[in-house]
């Protein structure tokens, strides 16, 4: 049994202009997904609110998969900035009669702060690979612990958010669920498009060299510890942006459903499932997860955890078939289509 | 501060830690030779505590008595994981790290289906009866359970020490190569040991069921204090792992003098960082 280290990811830029078909296929593609983000607007109340928490799941997954699937690191701690996040607008909101989107970014600051504390210490320490995945693990139950603890954020009760139609649409208070659906697909695609830009980036082609092998990476002049920092704050700020949202949209927080380490397992789980190293992966991968969880919901009311039974498995059968998860399965269909073409010319 | 309090709270940390580490050690025996890190290994502890609950509910024994039998549940389990679901991917990256990963999810609905969310509770005989160190009581069905623990530690470390298979998985532990190189099967060692590991995990699950209520919240709990044990033991030390567990069991007990509430265990975490960050190979060199 020989370890093989993980093949980098491909750094590559932009679609190359002497393919094309793959620029036309891509184009096409996300022209169609723009479209399809429409549909839910024109469903009923149950079909926006899916995609409402499918859309904050994405955004909060893709910003995982900025340091899971960019870096080779496995944070299993991304909790500790979904709940600092949620903390934050919900408690600026609801104490203070601030606006939430301060408190946002109030929590990115702080989160992007403790993700780069936290990262320096690590690999100042060489706190590697599995270590690194329980290290996190720990930062996000000491939060947790803080928080139901901490009289100041309502201890195990948690913060309840009122809903005040005064404060209006500036303040994330919508009468129309809709309107909440728009805010939590800006934020999908602006997580996307994080992970597009650090993919595509230095950073992105330094991180990609420090995954394939930290030694050589390192001697080839790159500073890890910047990287490893600069890569898990960027995460962790677009992560806990989705934390605020999600305290927002179901109008109250606790320590259980910010910090608790399930929370971590599913912002990565969502991930994975997808595919972390490529674009649209988390997007899949949530958009996969709420879909199961809700048809579990309504069809097998008496079994409502048959939805994780399903994910259990999907995830072993992605580990053993399809290692890049659903979008890499997409990905492999784009490239037989497109070889199909090729040979017919 | 009050004597009595002080002796209840550092030797019910004792009795906790004993807990801990025998929970620990199949998480760093799987991890010091297979080098996974066992995701899995929490649901396997929530297993073990039902299978005693269950069995306690259609025999009536001593959930004491059944611990013993729980552990070939655990030696079947481990070994059809790793054996079915792992070897192939023995090697390739994070593979092995997300199928404990999906078990661990599909393992914990599993059992939410079969016993529903809410806390159950089994009864020893001796969870009725306490005797006194000093000032402070304690149940006896503690004192079983700490002198379990250490026995089945011994036991292990017995196997590993002393019998072929032992010495087998101490072989693939050091260079698998050359393990398979001087003719072992080291996809069939690696199954025993995820095997022995689960065996452990069933075997701390099903003593966990007599002193603390069945739930799956007990389990995750175990699980995140095994890893603490674990890696302060320096991952894949046996005797390591099961006395770091006691320490933190006693910190634990220390910590809740001082600390409110669940606080107690901030202590642990801060403990852990602190030491990951020092001496991330674990406080004693690896033997």
């Amino acid at each position: 049994m020989s370890t093989v280290a993980p093949a980098p990811v491909r750094a590559t830029g932009s679609p190359s202009p002497r393919r094309p078909m793959r620029r036309y296929l891509l184009f096409g593609l996300w022209v169609a997904l723009a479209l399809l983000a429409l549909v839910p607007l024109a469903g009923d109340r149950q079909t926006v609110s899916l995609w409402t928490t499918a859309l904050i799941f994405a955004g909060v997954s893709s910003g995982w998969a900025i340091a899971g699937g960019l870096s080779g690191l496995i944070p299993l701690g991304h909790a500790a900035f979904f709940g600092v996040g949620a903390y934050s607008s919900a408690l600026v909101f609801a104490k203070y009669d601030w606006n939430p989107w301060l408190g946002i970014g109030l929590g990115v600051v702080m989160s992007a702060a403790l993700a780069w504390l936290m990262t320096a210490l690590a690999v100042r320490f060489k706190v590697k690979g599995a270590y690194f995945g329980l290290y996190t693990l720990a930062w996000g139950e000491m939060l947790r612990i803080i928080a139901s603890n901490w009289d100041y954020v309502g201890k195990t009760n948690g913060v309840l958010i009122p809903f005040k139609p005064e404060a209006g649409v500036a303040q994330m208070q919508f009468s129309d669920p809709r309107g909440f659906y728009v805010v939590a697909l800006a934020y999908g695609a602006f997580s996307m498009a994080v992970f597009a830009l650090v993919k595509w980036s230095p950073l992105g082609w330094r991180l990609s060299a420090i995954r394939g092998d930290e030694a050589t990476a390192s001697a080839s002049g790159i500073n890890v510890s910047r990287s490893l920092s600069a890569c898990m704050a960027i995460s962790g700020g677009v992560t806990s942006i989705g934390g605020g949202l999600y305290a927002h949209y179901i109008q109250f927080i606790d320590p259980e459903l910010g910090f608790n380490v399930s929370v971590s397992i599913d912002i990565a789980v969502r991930a994975i499932l997808g595919g972390e190293t490529l674009v649209l992966g988390p997007f899949l991968g949530s958009a996969a997860m709420t879909n199961v969880s809700e048809f579990a919901h309504d069809h097998l009311g008496d079994l409502p955890q048959m939805s994780l039974l399903i994910v259990g498995v999907a995830i072993i059968a992605l580990a053993h078939w399809f290692p890049r998860g659903i979008a890499g399965v997409g990905l492999q269909l784009g490239r037989l289509v497109l070889r199909r073409r090729g040979s017919n010319r | 501060m009050d004597d009595r309090l002080v002796l209840q709270s550092v030797i019910g940390g004792l009795f906790n830690g004993t807990l801990y580490g025998v929970a620990a050690i199949g998480l760093a025996l799987v991890f010091g030779v297979a080098k996974i890190v066992n995701l899995a290994h929490g649901a396997f502890i929530l297993v073990g505590m039902y299978l005693v609950y269950a069995l306690n509910r259609a025999t009536g024994w001593d959930p004491l008595l059944l611990v013993v039998p729980t552990i070939v549940g655990g030696l079947v389990l481990g070994y059809v994981v790793q054996w079915l679901l792992i070897s192939r991917l023995m090697g390739r990256g994070d593979g092995p790290l997300l199928v404990t990963l999906g078990v661990w999810i599909a393992i914990e609905s599993l059992c939410s289906m079969i016993f529903g969310s809410q806390p159950q509770n089994v009864t020893s005989a001796l969870s009725t009866r306490t005797f006194s160190i000093g000032a402070a009581n304690f149940y006896w069905s503690r004192l079983a359970v700490l002198g379990l623990a250490v026995a089945f530690t011994l036991a292990l470390a017995f196997v590993l020490q002393r019998t072929d298979l032992g010495r087998g998985i101490r072989a693939v532990a050091q260079d698998p190569l050359a393990a398979q190189l001087m003719g072992l099967n080291v996809a069939r060692l690696l199954a025993a040991t995820m095997a022995l590991g689960a065996g452990a995990a069933f075997f701390a699950g099903g003593l966990s069921a007599s002193v603390v209520p069945v739930a799956p919240g007990v389990a995750t709990n175990l699980l995140l204090m095994s890893f603490v044990a674990a890696v302060l033991g320096g991952l894949g030390n046996i005797g390591g792992a099961f006395a770091a567990g006691t320490v933190i069991g006693v910190i634990e007990g220390v910590g809740s003098l001082f600390l409110p509430g669940t606080m107690k265990v901030f202590v642990v975490f801060v403990v852990f960082i602190v030491c990951l960050l020092v001496r991330p190979e674990g406080l004693r060199r690896r033997a």
